[in-house]
């Protein structure tokens, strides 16, 4: 059924957004494709590097320090900002984590008033908090997503703010999310999926992983079905963080 | 007391009652504590504080120290030093692993005499990055030795170069001690800038004011990376270090490249910290480790002082060296083994060649050093016998999973991951190990996970590829343990932490071996 599916999935920036474990949600998302017999290929973008972008089916984008993502922004003003814009508006499907979950707005302003232009590829903006929000959390994904729970581990002291025009990528259970206001947690515009939780996020939420993939399928071969697999090693952790957090 | 007095505990000069009730207070607390068998190291130094807030300054007043701060190695590097410094008379040390200030504070404290005055001449300290800043006030060290910095427990000290931030802090409060600092790694050595003196220029005596200066990370958290100019390339003139008694920075390193000589995938310096250049390297050693330079700014790996020029030869329990030190040559072995022991001696040298003791008796001590706290610890299990490596952040863990699975003999590997409060709640760095580069090696029999977050171990070890019945979930302490001793193959356990702790308690019951405090 699948035979000769092939998915490109280019990493954005692995020299510079590599935190927290996030280039799990690459090896992932890759075993998961693998195993059903999808063919999937990873390049990796760094600064500096320009390929062609259009060739491309799935985005990811992790976090990093605030040091790096400085050299970042040169970067992306120098032209892959553009095309990062355009490949969002065409429907191409991204995974963007914490650091570049916010690169995807119109800015960060930090506590003491300095501000930072970013893509402005998403309705969304960023404000520095005093304290960071730091710890397990967990939130469920829209009705539109299939209302799975995820878990994860969010670190960060900008609370994201999101346009009247787009929707949170879920609801907060336990933990901050976007803010610790709102209650809103991440984004969901066209393909994108922008989220604050590390952890890394997709090994532990399989049905998060899927529905991405299919996202990236649907967009490239019009209609796709992805098999079960056996996630009961994937339950199991999630289990246990679930128990940890007492949510039940 | 006028508020600047009370922001500088050290300023305080605290009277003879306040001393006496502090030393009473700690060493009170630490017995009670023992008598109910528990080995608690910071409750004991949080009642002394009470009563007077700076008796660490006091209970250490007079020593002479060196405390060792840095990501991987600290514990390692401490144990080599304090192996050589006790030849010279009595030392003192937190061997406990008790590396926050209130751990420290109870360690001096309870070995003083019931006025507050210390007992022992020496002592090496062993201080976490981020208590750093306060420790050194109040011990004002000879020598502080920074021995690398990785990425490590990210959800408590943030992104590393906050850390490296929190311990160029450190440095700054102790203004009159002698910087001991990993010339291969481009974040520790900027750390020099922190010993520079304007109007002269000279950097390797930490007389510089130009050479070394990398911009303080914190401004460019909020701006462009500070670009600051470079008069002369980072190799200091020979002249600056034939006076050794000027000399306020002391460098270590390795002189020779190791492994693939490959970028490596996942750097934690992988840009210029003083102009976002990305770094080229004549060499690598592991990680972001090696001779680094930048070709925009000029900024690169000082020349060290103390250094392995050559490996001899490297086994399962130790190695044969040729080493650089105090501008002479030696070869010596290595009591523990693996590349990052070598970085520790290399440490331990460095500082004791600061600290004032002789190049050679320094480099033959580390033929005889025996590990610390599980750290490459030894013990039996029944018909076999066990290895522990403390593994915590990705490039420790890396490290050990790659010297195990270059040994011939077949072994099973059990790996403990915690995630309280000592491991850090944030146990993603899993995900950064390598695992897909060494796990498959044949010499990996059985695979056991256990503790806290085993499954996600578990998970992680699935994604590698491992085959689900070549992994074990071990639910509980009896679990393991019973695994532990039917095991038929010797086995290395990498726990993090507590969990660790925790193993070395039950295995301690059976085992008689001591207790960690002791």
């Amino acid at each position: 059924m699948n035979a000769e599916k092939k998915i490109r999935i280019c990493h954005l920036y692995p020299d510079v957004l590599n935190l927290y474990g996030d280039r799990g949600n690459i090896i992932c998302m890759k075993k998961r494709l693998v195993w059903r017999g999808i063919e999937c290929e990873v390049t990796e973008a760094g600064i500096g590097d320009c390929p062609d972008l259009t060739q491309f089916d799935l985005f990811f984008i992790g976090g990093g320090q605030d040091f790096e993502q400085e050299v970042l922004l040169e970067d992306l003003k120098a032209g892959k900002g553009k095309e990062i814009r355009s490949a969002v508006e065409d429907g191409k499907t991204f995974l963007c984590i914490c650091g570049g979950y916010q690169m995807m707005g119109h800015y960060y302003q930090t506590h003491d008033g300095v501000r930072c232009e970013f893509l402005g590829a998403i309705d969304l903006f960023t404000t520095g908090a005093e304290k960071r929000m730091i710890g397990n959390y967990a939130f469920t994904l829209t009705e539109d997503l299939g209302s799975s729970m995820v878990v994860g581990f969010e670190n960060h002291s900008g609370q994201t703010w999101l346009g009247s025009g787009v929707s949170p990528l879920g609801t907060v259970l336990q933990g901050n999310g976007n803010n610790g206001v709102d209650r809103t947690e991440g984004v969901h515009y066209k393909n994108v999926f922008g989220t604050y939780s590390h952890g890394p996020v997709l090994p532990k939420n399989p049905e998060f992983c899927d529905r991405i993939l299919l996202s990236a399928l649907e967009r490239r071969y019009g209609n796709a079905v992805l098999e079960p697999l056996d996630d009961s090693f994937e339950r199991s952790a999630r289990d246990s963080i679930q128990r940890e957090m007492k949510i039940r | 007391m006028n508020v600047e007095e009370a922001g500088n505990a050290s300023a305080i000069r605290p009277n003879i009652f306040q001393r006496v009730l502090a030393v009473a207070a700690c060493k009170a607390v630490r017995k009670f504590l023992r008598l109910r068998g528990s080995g608690g190291t910071a409750l004991p130094g949080k009642a002394a504080m009470l009563f007077c807030r700076n008796i660490l300054e006091v209970t250490s007043s007079g020593m002479e120290i060196v405390v060792v701060t840095g990501t991987n190695g600290k514990t390692t590097t401490s144990r080599m030093l304090e192996h050589a410094i006790a030849e010279e008379g009595t030392c003192l040390a937190n061997r406990s692993g008790a590396n926050l200030l209130s751990g420290i504070t109870a360690e001096f404290t309870c070995s003083a005499d019931w006025l507050g005055k210390p007992r022992k001449q020496y002592a090496v300290v062993e201080c976490d990055e981020a208590a750093l800043k306060q420790v050194v006030p109040l011990l004002h060290p000879k020598v502080i030795v920074v021995t690398n910095l990785f990425r490590d427990q990210l959800d408590r000290y943030g992104e590393v170069m906050h850390t490296l931030e929190e311990i160029r802090r450190g440095i700054e409060k102790a203004p009159e001690s002698i910087l001991c600092l990993n010339a291969d790694c481009s974040l520790t050595a900027s750390l020099a800038d922190s010993r520079e003196i304007p109007g002269t220029d000279c950097a390797d005596c930490g007389r510089g004011s130009t050479v070394f200066h990398a911009g303080p990370a914190s401004a460019s958290r909020t701006s462009s990376p500070t670009i600051h100019p470079v008069s002369s390339p980072a190799v200091p003139p020979a002249s600056c270090r034939t006076d050794p008694a000027q000399k306020r920075i002391f460098w270590f390193g390795l002189n020779t490249p190791l492994g693939e000589q490959k970028d490596v995938p996942l750097s934690d310096a992988k840009y210029c910290i003083r102009c976002g250049t990305a770094y080229q390297y004549r060499y690598h050693t592991y990680a972001h480790l090696g001779s680094f330079y930048c070709p925009a700014c000029g900024y690169q790996r000082p020349e060290p002082d103390t250094a392995v020029l050559e490996i001899l030869e490297m086994t399962a329990s130790d190695s044969r060296v040729r080493i650089m030190a105090g501008g002479r040559e030696f070869e010596t072995a290595v009591s523990l083994p693996a590349v990052y022991n070598l970085y520790n001696a290399m440490a331990a040298v460095c500082a004791g060649l600061a600290f004032g003791l002789d190049a050679e008796r320094m480099c033959s001590s580390l033929a005889d050093v025996h590990s610390g706290f599980g750290r490459m610890e030894t013990f039996r299990l029944g018909e076999t016998q066990g290895q522990m490596i403390l593994v915590k952040n990705p490039a420790g863990c890396d490290q050990a999973l790659s010297f195990i699975t270059n040994l011939p003999e077949e072994r099973d590997l059990y790996f403990g991951l915690n995630d309280r409060t000592a491991d850090g709640h944030d146990i993603s760095w899993i995900w950064d190990v390598d695992f897909e580069k060494t796990i498959h090696r044949p010499c990996i029999r059985n695979i056991y996970v256990f503790g806290d977050r085993a499954e996600d171990l578990r998970l992680r070890l699935k994604y590698a590829d491992v085959p689900a019945e070549k992994i074990t979930y071990l639910p509980d302490s009896p679990s393991l343990l019973k695994k532990l001793h039917e095991s038929r193959l010797p086995v290395w356990i990498l726990p993090n932490y507590t969990a660790m702790l925790s193993l070395r308690e039950e295995l301690g019951k059976e085992d008689g071996m001591k207790a960690f405090w002791e």
